[in-house]
């Protein structure tokens, strides 16, 4: 190996690394550097800390016994994700403090679609629900107002119809949200011409983002050789670094 | 019966013979193994101190197969505590050469154990400043910036 007093640790190794710290560590040495001040904000060590010591100790003596999925936000040091409990099988919205350790579980109002997100909607954690979008054209907001009194808002939003032409050709996967709040969706097969959508809630507007230059044979291939997926980079990580 | 020796080959260029089921425990090997059979593996990036290291730590954790069954050569209460043992041993540099060579080689339970010993080594530390001395961080921060992120998680100073 190279040696590692000159050298860096790879930013993969660090994630391993950081994710069996204990979480008031983490929030603790945001100081260190860029890097690990950016570590909480990071999807990728959101999923490694939830498989890690520190969530599993306080989940373990939680009241309700719940299994995390893959769907989770975070926003000013917390971690949302939805999950479903043990003995009902409920969904429910889990707020996990990474600083103060407290776990904290709501019920989900909406029965759960089968299309979900979680967003951050404004500073307001939501649930974006776009199970109808490919037959109605609609999506659900579902918006937390007030976590303590299990306050939530919804909101309906109708594609305009002009736009409908660019959700009804296919499925699509919901991939987090853009710097501006934009929920970014992404087709869940490879078919031409491919595209993905920004879904501006504000505007109720979809901007759509083509991709081209994908060789023609990808397309054509035998669907059960073919699996794709399609990466963002953590813009919040990013416009860290920008920032500075 | 004989068992099934391999060769690996460290950056300085020495030659290690293992038991084909000691090294097997490297996901990375178990692979080239079957890939390149007779043929001696040249790990080009992995010094021959770190590779006796991972060898050492490979011995220890195979599990052998004596006709009665998986049984290892170590009950796992042992091993434990063999493992904490032999991470305490390993000065910083070395502890993270290690590391990273379990990650190369992809050997789950070394790289958990590597990681975990950091992990409780950067814990310890008092302040940011022994972390980055300790594993030569550099601060890219402004002083300013070190000063927003203590409000906003208005820790004392």
């Amino acid at each position: 190996m190279q040696d590692s007093e000159a050298g860096e640790i790879p930013e993969d190794l660090m994630i391993e690394i950081a994710a069996r710290l204990p979480a008031k560590s983490v929030m603790r040495f945001k100081c260190i550097s860029k890097f690990w001040s950016s570590l909480p904000l990071s999807t990728h060590f959101c999923n490694r800390f939830l498989s890690g010591g520190s969530w599993k100790r306080v989940a373990k003596d939680f009241q309700t016994p719940h299994h995390p999925s893959y769907l989770q936000v975070t926003m000013k040091n917390v971690l949302y994700y939805l999950a479903f409990t043990d003995s009902s099988q409920t969904c429910v919205l889990v707020s996990f403090d990474i600083r103060s350790e407290e776990l904290s579980m709501i019920k989900l109002p909406p029965p759960p679609g089968k299309r979900l997100a979680l967003i951050n909607y404004g500073g307001k954690v939501a649930v974006f629900d776009f199970s109808l979008l490919k037959e109605n054209g609609l999506v659900d907001l579902w918006v937390v107002e007030h976590w303590r009194n299990k306050e939530w808002s919804r909101k309906t939003l109708f594609l305009q119809p002009c736009q409908m032409h660019l959700v009804t050709h296919c499925f699509f996967t919901a991939k987090g949200t853009t710097l501006k709040g934009q929920v970014i969706l992404v087709p869940q097969y490879l078919i031409p011409p491919f595209y993905f959508l920004c879904y501006d809630l504000q505007l109720n507007h979809l901007k759509k983002v083509e991709i081209s230059g994908i060789p023609d044979h990808w397309f054509t291939m035998d669907s059960f050789f073919k699996s794709f997926d399609v990466e963002f980079m953590d813009p919040t990580e990013n416009v860290k670094y920008l920032e500075s | 019966m004989s068992k099934k020796m391999i060769v690996l080959k460290s950056s300085e260029g020495v030659s290690f013979v293992v038991e084909e089921a000691v090294a097997r425990q490297s996901k990375i090997i178990s692979f080239l193994v079957e890939e390149f059979p007779d043929r001696e593996l040249p790990l080009t990036n992995m010094t021959s101190e770190i590779l006796r290291k991972t060898i050492e730590y490979c011995k220890k954790h195979v599990v052998e197969d004596d006709g009665g069954g998986d049984s290892s050569s170590s009950s796992s209460g042992d091993l434990k505590e063999w493992d904490v043992k032999f991470v305490a041993e390993i000065d910083q540099p070395r502890l993270m050469d290690l590391l990273m060579a379990a990650n190369y080689l992809d050997i789950p339970s070394l790289l958990d154990v590597t990681c975990q010993k950091v992990a409780d080594t950067i814990a310890a530390c008092n302040d940011e400043k022994e972390i980055r001395a300790t594993f030569n961080i550099e601060n890219d921060f402004t002083e300013e910036e070190v000063e927003a992120i203590r409000m906003e998680n208005q820790y004392p100073i």
